[in-house]
């Protein structure tokens, strides 16, 4: 049951991604004064997926289904970093990273009130 | 016991002893206020009439159920990254998991109190 | 390696910031340094490269945080800047004609310089902080209640 609830996997599976940026956003910044670096991105196909589709929220095994490849890292359109617009996306990526997590908790959180039969 | 047989002896519980268990009202969550809408969490003392303790408790886990349905749903948007309201989301998670313990909280005490009734003497 | 080797990264990004300042503050410090024939005081420069940066170009494009590019100063230059010429014939350095050759150092550029690798070291260091801080947060997963 824990390892087939779609909603718990697909948090798990944006998790990764979330926390794939953070380390991408990090090494961008870092190599902001590095010759020849071209600024790094990363791409997840649930999220481009989503935003293809019309229509409102979908099932969590629909999504599940888009989410099956890793996330993944390419060179973005703009080489250039700026460290700026970098560090504003840093931080609201960790805003939803922590958003993630808080998701993830809650619902394990009802799982584990559930197993323990209510009592603490 | 069948269900309809607990539910009988609930009923005649109901009867006897009136507002003896607050019902607890818990709207699915929703409704755009809430905040506000928190307080119908708290319990208000009205027992309809002809209702049982146990049929009060399968509704309200009725609304749980749908309560969980739609936090996935929340869920859901925010791992797609589509959430527009990330506190909208987080209230409802939270709303949520209080109903549900608030369900399952309900759910041991009326199995307490079928306890202690069938140890009764008769 | 996962986001605890980001942080050596971010580490790196601050020892290179570290290494531009050294050298920021030399060239400032030399902006006045003479030295007869030519031997006068050249800014220098830090080239900082990544191993992987250099195979961005081809296909080994770090897929995980495995193999992120880390920055690290390949080498401190001296930039080919063509020297300041002063008239001052009473200067011990003076040429024969006369003239003082004092290091091509704008201090304008010296000053950008500061600014780049203080915004540089502080971005650095706030990822780092970022990275740890998340890190923490997620340990915690599941610890109370």
């Amino acid at each position: 049951m824990l390892n087939t609830d779609p909603v718990l996997a697909l948090l798990s599976r944006a998790l990764d991604a979330a926390a794939l940026r953070q380390s991408v956003h990090a090494t961008n910044v870092a190599n902001v004064d590095t010759e020849g670096y071209r600024r790094l991105e990363v791409v997840y196909s649930a999220e481009l997926q989503r935003l293809n589709a019309q229509g409102p929220a979908v099932d969590a095994n629909e999504a599940l289904g888009w989410a099956q490849a890793e996330p993944e890292v390419v060179e973005s359109a703009d080489a250039h970093v700026k460290l700026d617009q970098e560090m504003a996306q840093m931080a609201e990526n960790a805003v939803r990273y922590q958003a993630l997590l808080g998701a993830i908790e809650r619902t394990l959180g009802m799982l584990r009130t559930a197993a323990r039969d209510g009592k603490e | 016991m069948t269900v309809e047989a607990i539910a009988a002896v609930g009923a005649q519980l109901a009867a006897t002893a009136p507002a003896a268990v607050p019902a607890v009202p818990v709207a699915p969550p929703a409704d755009m206020n809430a905040i506000a809408s928190m307080t119908d969490l708290l319990p208000s003392h009205s027992t309809r009439a002809g209702e049982g303790v146990f049929d009060q408790l399968v509704n309200s886990l009725g609304q749980v159920d749908a309560g969980i349905e739609s936090s996935g749903r929340a869920a859901t948007e925010l791992a797609l990254g589509q959430t527009e309201n990330l506190h909208q989301v987080m209230i409802g998670a939270e709303r949520t998991r209080l109903q549900f313990e608030l369900a399952m909280s309900m759910r041991n005490r009326v199995l307490e109190a079928y306890q202690e009734i069938m140890r009764m003497q008769v | 390696m996962g986001m605890f080797g980001v942080l050596d990264i971010s580490s790196a990004g601050m020892d290179v910031q570290q290494a531009r300042l050294e050298v920021a503050a030399s060239n400032i410090a030399n902006s006045r340094t003479t030295g007869k024939d030519g031997a006068a005081y050249k800014p220098l420069a830090v080239v900082v490269r990544s191993a992987i940066a250099e195979a961005q170009g081809a296909a080994g494009m770090p897929t995980t945080t495995a193999n992120l590019p880390m920055p690290v100063v390949a080498e401190v230059v001296q930039q080919d800047v063509a020297p300041k010429l002063v008239y001052d014939p009473g200067h011990p350095d003076a040429d024969e004609k006369g003239m003082v050759a004092l290091p091509g150092v704008d201090p304008v550029t010296s000053m950008l310089d500061l600014i780049s690798i203080s915004r540089g070291y502080e971005a650095n260091l706030r990822a780092f902080d970022i990275t740890r801080s998340l890190l923490q947060r997620t340990l915690d997963l599941g610890r109370s209640r």
